[in-house]
Order: C-alpha cells, then structure tokens, then sequence
C-alpha cells in the first residue's frame, strides 16, 4: 500500500509539473539582447523576424546622420524604422511588463519620430553632459509585412555601439 | 623712602625656567617668545616647549609670552621658586587674529595685512564633516560645484571659472590639471590645517593664474610631539543605500604619524579613500573611485641658522566602470617632492631655498568586454622649479623678494607634435611699509618670462588703514595673467563623437585681468567682526573655443568680461559653546556686450553654526546654505555655443548637520548628515542626495 501511495504521488508530481511547464511555454515571451556593430563602421541593419543583421531585409536601422550645429555639419548616430514598419510607444509599463500588443489603431508609421531630433528619437545628446543618451522609451512596432509585433527598448550607447532588447508580442 | 623702594624690590637670582603649552590641547609649543616687559631680553621655548633665561634679576617682573596664532599672555612673578613656571597659551579662536600667509608669502596676522584673506579654519573643516576640498568649498556661499563630465568637478568661485583662480597646496601651484582645471575632490581634507582665501588679482606674487583670486589649501604641520592618529569613516547616499544596502558605500581610512628624533621631526600620513556607486560618479559612468594618499615629511633642524624640509608625496587615484558595451579604467599618478632650505644670513635676511619636482600621469582606457581596445590615452606632466626668497624685516618695514626658474614638459596622446616644453623664468619684489601702526603700504612687482615667447608684468598695491581700533579699511589693486594652457596651445584631438577636429594654437596670448578690492572690517568687540569687500576684475584676452572652419574648432584671445561681487562675512563667537559664521555673496559678471555671464549665481548665504555640550563632550555643527534662483547655461544647437538659458533654476537650500561625541581624551565618534533636505538637481547639481557618515578618530599622543 504504502509502495502504491508512492507511486501515485510521484505520477501526481509529474502530471502537476508537466503542467506548470505548459502554462509557462504558452505565456514566455523571450528578450533578445543585441548588441550593434559600431556605427562609424557603416549603416547597421536589423532584421527582427530572423534576430540578425540583414542588409536586404530589415525592419530597422542604425546610422549616422548628418546634421546641422553651428554652422558646421556633423554625423550623429541615430536609429530609423524601415517604410513598412509602423511604431506605436508604450510607456504605461515597464519594458519587462509589456506582453501584449496594444491595438492596432496605436500604430502609425515612424516618419523620421525614430531618428536623431525626432519626437521619439531613441538616440539623444545630452548638451549639458555631451553624451550620447538612449531614450527612455517603450517602441512597439508592427511589421506590416509578416503582421509580427515587437517590443523593443535601447539599453545603451557606448562609443558607437547601442545595447537594445527586443521581444516578439503575441497578435492581439 | 624712594630710595629704599629698590632695596624692598629687588631679588638677584641666576635663571628662570618654565613650560609653553596650547591650552587646549596641552601640546608644548616650540619658538614662543618669551621677553622680560620692558627690556630686550629674551629668548624662544625649545622643542620640548621649554625656555631657559639666565641673568640677574629684579622682582616683580612681568614675562610677556608671545606666538603667533596664539594670544599673548602676561606672566607676573613677584615670588620664588621660578624654576618651573606653566604658561598656557590660548588660541586666537576668532578669525580676525590668525596669522595668513597667501596675500604676502609671509606669515601676518590677518587684520594687519592689506590683502584680504578669508580663512576656512581646521575647526571649520572638521564641523564640516567634507571629505574633500571640492565638497568642503561648495558648502560656501559664492561657490558652486558641478561635476564635470570629463571627470572630476569643476568650481565656480565668486561667479567665476576655477581656471582663473589659482589653487595651491602648502603655496605652490598643483600639477596635473584635466580639462585646464584641478579636481579638487581629489584633495583630501583629512591632513589639512587650514584653507586661504584671497580675491583679485594676485599675479605680483604668483604668476600665472592668480587672476580672480588664490585658493591656498594648507597641510597640517603644528604638530611637534610624538602622536599617532587613525581614523575611519564610512559613509552611504539615500538612493544607494536604497538600492544595495551598506556593502556599496564609500570608505576613508586615514593614519598619522608624528616622531620626533632630537632634531628630526618626521610626519608620515597616509589615507585611503573610495567610493563606490556613488550617485555622484554615475554621473560620469563610473562605479568606484579609489584614492590613496602618501605623505611623508622629515624637518631637520641643522642649528640655530639653518633648518632643512624634506617632503615627498604621492597621490594615486583609479577610476573604473563598467557596463554591457564598455570598460573604463582612468589612473591619475602625482608624485611630488621637495627639498626646502632655511637659513638666516647674518640675522637680517631670512633665505628660503627649494626645489620642487612634480610628475604626473593620466591614463584614460576604454576596453570593450570582449577585449576590444577603444582607447588608450596617456597624458604626462614632469615640473622642475627652482626658487628662492629673500625677507627682511624691520619694525616698520618688509622686504621679500624672489626669483624663480621653471620647467615643464608635457606630452599627451590628444597632442599629435609630440612632446611640449615650457621654460618661465620670474623675478618678484614686494615692499611693506608701516606708518604710525595705523597705515600699512604693499608694493610689489613681478615679471615672467616663458620661453622669450612672451613677457608678462603683474604689479600690485595694497593699502591697510586703522580707523579708531574698531576699523579697518583695505583697498588692493593688481593685474593678473593666465599663461595659455599646453592643451590651448597644442591639442591635436578628434571628438569622435561628433566627429569635429580640435586644433590648438601656438599663438595665443595671456588672458590678463586687472582688478580692484576695497573691504572694510568692523570689530564689534573681540567676539565678533564684520567684513565687508567689494571687488570688480576686468578680463581681457580671455580664451575661448570657436569654429576656424566647418568641422574644425581651435581657440582664440577673443572674450573680454568683468566680474564684479560684494561679500559680507560675519564671525561671531557668543560664548566658548556657541559660535557662527555667516556670508552673503552677491556678483553680477557681464561680457563685453554687457549680458549676464551663464552659470553665474548671482546671490547666494552660507550660515555655520558650532555648538557645544557638557564641556566639549559632544560638539554639533549646523552648516546651510541657500542659492538664489538663476540661469545656468545651455548649448545654442544653432549658434554652436553655451548662452543662458532661458529658464531660471529654483532656488535651493543645502543643509549638513555634523554631531561628533568625545568619548574619551583620545577616541571621538561623529555623525554626518549631509543635504538633510535631499535636494538634487540631475542636469547641473547637486547630483548626490541625502547621505550620512559615521566617523570614528583615535589620536594618542605623548
């Protein structure tokens, strides 16, 4: 009795465990941390569907970009979504806390929002500090091409080099 | 009977022998005067504090015992025996009677000099509870701190630049200036003794950078009996402590030693000093600073005539961080040494002598985590100097002059030409006349030579009047320089960051200023004074950065200003347990275009408060300070400059609450509540919040 009191519990362990596991498989949302080449070695483009560098197909990109200071013109790094990319920003969150896409009426196309000096540039330069500072936003964006959703938030900027995360949001 | 007077009156005996001690600390003083009143015999207390007069003598007689910082004391002997007679000395606690050295480069006592000296006394540093100079001057009205993003702070000080004040350590200049400027955090306040204050134009004494006024930090060197101190500190900010608890604070480890060997006196002090994740250095990407400080002095008195100072010091601070994309790693090296020479010639002429020789080193390294160098820049000062002083004095007058040879090389990565050199040479004078104990006069006159590539004279005048015992009015005028900097003249340096070319420029000239002091002093009564100084300074040639062509900025001699500021300080010592200190600054500094200088704070009140309990047992201090709102600066995006903002900052109060216990004859504990109200402000300072330090000091003497 007691060898069949064994048993039967250790099958109940297993089933409850396997079960845990599913649960956990169906809401996991794996971060993916990327680290960019340096920017002054060329344009840098991302492909969010495969996770790597694709020059062919990507959906974002980091670049120098000219622009204007004192008379002179300088190259700043900045980052810019792909035409068919749409992007909405979420900062109701934290970046971690986000795993839904928000409804599709919040997107809308980048229209340069993404780059250096736009609305939700991801890249800033800080004029008192003279450093190049991440934004502190939540980015959404929505590939008009697959349907896919991502989340994406930029860590950090370093001498050329941007540390950012990014996430697949399930379809709402 | 006036003939018999003498007979009743009059003892012959053969010597007299007696102790000078500091009445506070009970520590023999050395080279105390002591003269019979009314006759010129004398003579000075030895190392062990002991004087010895050998004659015949007549009673009563009155002893007067003098030194300076101390109040001199009478000593009335009508009886024998008068062999072991105990002189306690009283220090001058209130700031009008200490003896300043900065405005002349001899020791006066402070209302009797024409230059205006401010003194920030031991007592004060210590109620500050400030680890370092940097923290300890921003405590004060009139300054203000920022921490610089290429490391380090950079001050502002009466509104103006720290590049244009001259910061020195024991009267010489400190080697080894990042961004043109010396980091002042990186001068622990633990060894010091005091800190001068002197405002205008100083270059008649000190050549270049003596423009706006003179911070002179003085190191600790009253010490003359046989003492160890060790002292240790942790310390921890709100928002660190919040987040990690107490394992990522900042530490200080301090150790003194002071052995007297028959004429050797050597004093050995080391401190350590580090900082970890502190809010202050994320600002600049850093997670830990660690400073280590080695001090060691040997004095040695050869004979009545000659004494000979050996010093020697290094300092050796590393900066690293580190995150996902890159390691830093900065390691700033300063050794210094000096051999010091005094002797006096034939009893009129005191000659100092001394070498100095100061190496410095930066190195600034920037490694990705998977072993890709970025960066590897190293910067390299040597400094050679020679001077010597010439002083003579008589009751009336003063005579110091001097002549000074000096050498520096310099090399750096940022400067493509290769390695640098300066030669300056300087020959100074300066005259102090007194008339009638009521006007005192100060001439002086220096001329530098650097390279033959220019030629500066710096003169200055000076004027004390003592008006009825409770007044004293100062007017100084001077002219001050500031060489061009090796950088200014020789950087060869690619932001990569914005990818613009900066070029020095050989050919830049001396910024100058030339400025006036007019102060008052007003001594209520020996417990208080009041002082109040006006100072304006034109600058002229100043140099700034401009665009020489689109990509590519260098510098100019084309800024021109004048600052102007009235300060009003007030000491006040109501009884031996209450004292304060309080300072009003106001300054209004303007360019040539008569705008408002950016960055400028244009009023702004300092108050300390001292306080004490049950005989010196516990002892607190108050120290608060209130900043007027004003306009910092910010970068005109179109005009590629820094203009005023348009906004004007808050104004703030900053309040720090010290409390130390005694708990014995040799161990203190102290408390430190730093920025009680917890104000910060992320783009220009404060950057660090609410913190506390819990200190603990032992000193055992013999």
């Amino acid at each position: 009795m007691t060898r069949l009191n064994k048993i039967i519990s250790m099958i109940m362990i297993f089933f409850i465990i396997g079960c845990e596991d599913k649960n956990e498989d169906d809401n996991e949302i794996v971060i993916y941390e990327i680290t960019t080449e340096n920017v002054s070695d060329g344009p840098y483009y991302f492909n969010f569907v495969s996770g790597t560098k694709d020059n062919s197909t990507w959906h974002m990109v980091y670049q120098n970009l000219e622009v204007s200071f004192g008379g002179a013109k300088y190259e700043m790094p900045s980052f810019s979504l792909h035409n068919g990319v749409m992007m909405a920003i979420d900062n109701s969150l934290k970046f971690e806390e986000i795993n839904q896409s928000p409804s599709p009426s919040a997107f809308a196309p980048e229209n340069g929002r993404m780059k250096y000096e736009g609305k939700n540039a991801a890249l800033l330069y800080d004029m008192q500090s003279h450093k190049v500072l991440t934004s502190k936003e939540n980015y959404i964006i929505y590939d008009t091409v697959t349907h896919k959703v991502y989340k994406i938030y930029f860590d950090e900027y370093s001498s050329g080099v941007v540390l950012f995360r990014y996430a697949e949001l399930p379809g709402n | 009977m006036a003939f018999c007077l003498p007979l009743f009156a009059n003892h012959y005996i053969e010597k007299i022998e007696g102790i000078v001690l500091d009445a506070e600390t009970g520590k023999e003083i050395i080279q105390a005067n002591v003269v019979i009143v009314g006759t010129d015999f004398g003579t000075v207390s030895d190392n062990d504090g002991k004087f010895k007069l050998e004659n015949q003598f007549s009673f009563p007689m009155r002893l007067e015992i003098s030194h300076v910082g101390y109040l001199s004391h009478i000593e009335i002997i009508d009886q024998l025996p008068i062999d072991n007679i105990l002189i306690r000395l009283y220090r001058q606690s209130v700031q009008m009677d200490e003896v300043v050295v900065t405005g002349t480069r001899t020791q006066k006592f402070r209302n009797e000099t024409p230059i205006a000296t401010e003194v920030i006394t031991k007592n004060d540093i210590e109620n500050s509870g400030a680890r370092n100079v940097a923290d300890l001057l921003s405590q004060r009205a009139g300054v203000s701190l920022q921490t610089s993003v290429a490391g380090g702070s950079n001050l502002n000080i009466l509104g103006m630049d720290s590049k244009y004040i001259l910061i020195l350590i024991d009267g010489q200049p400190i080697t080894g200036k990042f961004n043109n400027r010396v980091s002042l955090d990186q001068i622990l306040t633990a060894p010091l003794e005091k800190i001068e204050i002197v405002k205008g134009p100083n270059s008649s004494l000190y050549g270049s950078e003596a423009m706006g006024g003179i911070i002179n930090i003085i190191t600790d060197k009253n010490k003359n009996n046989r003492q160890v101190n060790v002292s240790a500190r942790y310390g921890n900010t709100q928002n660190n402590f919040k987040d990690n608890g107490i394992k990522n604070g900042s530490n200080n480890l301090g150790l003194n030693i002071i052995q007297p060997l028959r004429d050797l006196l050597l004093d050995v002090n080391v401190n350590v000093d580090e900082t970890q994740k502190d809010k202050s250095v994320q600002q600049i990407d850093i997670d830990k600073v660690r400073r280590v400080v080695f001090e060691a002095d040997a004095s040695w008195k050869l004979n009545n005539e000659n004494k000979v100072s050996i010093k020697t010091s290094s300092y050796d601070q590393v900066d690293s961080g580190s995150s996902k994309l890159m390691n830093t790693n900065t390691d700033i090296d300063r050794k210094n040494f000096s051999l010091l020479h005094k002797t006096n010639y034939q009893k009129r002429w005191n000659v100092n002598q001394t070498i100095i020789s100061n190496n410095y080193s930066r190195n600034y390294v920037q490694e990705r985590p998977w072993g890709e160098l970025e960066k590897d820049d190293l910067t390299s000062e040597k400094h050679l100097e020679y001077e010597i002083l010439f002083n003579k004095q008589t009751e009336s007058k003063e005579l110091n002059a001097g002549l000074e040879v000096y050498r520096a090389n310099y090399s750096s990565d940022r400067i493509s030409s290769g390695e640098q050199e300066i030669i300056s040479k300087s020959i100074f004078g300066q005259y102090d006349i007194k008339i009638k104990n009521q006007l005192n006069m100060i001439f002086g006159l220096r001329f530098d030579d650097y390279n033959n590539n220019y030629r500066v004279s710096s003169p200055r005048i000076g004027l004390l009047y003592g008006l009825a015992d409770k007044y004293k009015i100062r007017m100084s005028w001077g002219r001050g320089f500031r060489a061009p900097s090796f950088m200014e003249r020789f950087i060869d340096w690619n932001n990569v960051q914005f990818n613009y070319l900066i070029e020095g420029n050989p050919d830049l000239v001396p910024e100058r200023s030339n400025g006036i002091t007019i102060g008052m002093d007003y001594f209520r009564s020996r417990k208080s004074q009041l002082s109040l100084s006006f100072y304006s300074t034109r600058f002229d040639n100043l140099i700034q950065d401009y665009v020489k062509r689109p990509g590519v900025l260098s510098y100019q001699n084309i800024f021109d200003a004048t600052f102007t500021g009235i300060e009003l300080v007030y000491d006040w010592t109501f009884s031996k347990r209450l004292d304060s200190k309080w300072i009003l600054n106001w300054v209004d500094n303007r360019d040539a275009d008569n705008n408002p200088i950016p960055n400028t704070i244009p009023f702004s009140i300092s108050n300390l408060i001292n306080f004490n309990f049950l005989n010196n047992f516990v002892k607190s201090s108050i120290n608060a300070k209130w900043v007027a709102p004003y306009k910092p600066q910010e970068y005109d995006v179109q005009k590629g400059i820094y203009i005023l903002a348009e906004e004007k900052m808050n104004a703030y109060t900053l309040i720090n609450i010290r409390t130390s216990i005694k708990l014995n004859d040799s161990i203190n504990i102290s408390l430190v509540l730093d920025n009680v109200g917890n104000y910060t402000n992320t783009d220009f300072g404060p950057f660090i919040g609410r913190a506390a330090y819990l200190e603990l000091s032992s000193t055992i003497s013999r």
